[in-house]
């Protein structure tokens, strides 16, 4: 690394990157107010698929909604995102509750029909979904629609 | 010579998994800088940007208890924030007309010119790096970098170390740093052209 070979112009490239990184103050408060949302013990619905991350352009037309999958124990959630809305279903199918909420304590809940299909509005910033309640409740990691 | 600093950082994130938010907060101040350098690399509107950021630290806080490995934890992150970037680019991307040749990424790279992408770069690998010193290093360079200056009085003070070790210690700080993990594979990595898909491609 020839450039870094002089100490004063390692010094004076280690100055420009932390004046770069000069953080806004709104960014932090995020990170730490994030710390409310810590779960114990919870048990997250994995990602199994989402065409936003597959090289889908080529095989999907642009104004495709996004489709995601997750997985738990035998238990599937499948989502389909549109404009501004959710529509999903829960496999095996099931009536159960579906709510959608995000960092901001803002909440949507719905009650999936016997064969686990319902349909949600979204919510503004990072957001996640649970399924059913209480001791039953499955929940995904937070997502950006 | 302990290449990773990790013993601290291991006991920040196994006391905010007991629920010490005053540990979060140091995790935050720590690794704060790497997810702002690795968002702001990838081009997105700020509303976008800040979504990105709260995301990361909403799924570092779910992923706490399986985080198995400190050292792994920048590397985490920055994938992380990473992924989560470029994602939103390509779920945006939808609504906009996309030359057929160019991909959406590349677009949202060739916004920056080459030489503010090469220091952008530059200034991501060297944050990463001091976080692989030991505190008390990282401590003094940042602390000689202070500005306006301090005096090698205050320094001294502020450290508790003697006058005569910041010159050795800065010499031995830098050295260190060069070994570093982050600076040894950015330097590999110093004939990847800008803009040109390269890392970027290779990190979607």
């Amino acid at each position: 690394m020839p450039r870094w070979d002089d100490d004063e112009v390692l010094m004076a490239d280690i100055g420009e990157a932390l004046a770069r990184e000069a953080v806004p103050e709104h960014r932090r408060e995020a990170a730490r107010a994030a710390f409310a949302w810590r779960t114990v013990d919870e048990e997250l619905l994995q990602l199994s698929y989402d065409s936003a991350e597959v090289s889908a352009a080529a095989i999907r037309g642009a104004d495709d909604p996004r489709l995601l999958s997750f997985e738990l124990a035998g238990l599937s959630l499948e989502l389909e995102i549109a404009a501004d809305s959710i529509w999903g279903q829960v496999i095996p199918g099931r009536a159960c509750s579906v709510t959608v909420e995000n960092a901001a304590g803002d909440q949507l809940t719905t009650t999936a029909d016997e064969s686990g299909i319902f349909h949600l509005g979204v919510l503004p910033g990072p957001l996640r979904l649970r399924i059913g309640t209480d001791a039953e409740a499955r929940q995904t990691d937070w997502l950006l629609l | 010579m302990p290449m990773f600093d990790t013993s601290d950082v291991a006991d920040l994130v196994a006391r905010a998994r007991d629920g010490d938010q005053a540990a979060w907060n140091d995790l935050v101040e720590r690794f704060l800088p790497l997810v702002t350098s690795v968002i702001n690399r990838i081009r997105l509107p700020a509303s976008d940007a800040d979504d990105v950021n709260q995301t990361v630290w909403l799924r570092l806080v779910e992923h706490l208890k399986d985080l198995r490995e400190p050292a792994a934890l920048p590397g985490w992150l920055a994938t992380v924030a990473r992924n989560e970037a470029l994602r939103l680019i390509k779920v945006r991307g939808r609504s906009v007309p996309v030359e057929p040749e160019r991909s959406v990424l590349n677009i949202a790279v060739d916004d920056h010119s080459d030489e503010e992408l090469i220091r952008q770069e530059r200034s991501a690998a060297l944050l990463s790096a001091l976080q692989e010193l030991p505190e008390k290093r990282r401590d003094l360079l940042t602390l000689l970098l202070e500005d306006p200056p301090l005096s090698y009085r205050e320094i001294s003070d502020r450290l508790d170390i003697p006058i005569g070790y910041i010159g050795p210690t800065r010499a031995r700080a830098l050295a260190q740093l060069r070994e570093t993990t982050s600076l040894r594979a950015y330097c590999l990595d110093e004939d990847y052209e800008p803009g040109r898909g390269g890392r970027h491609a290779a990190m979607g």
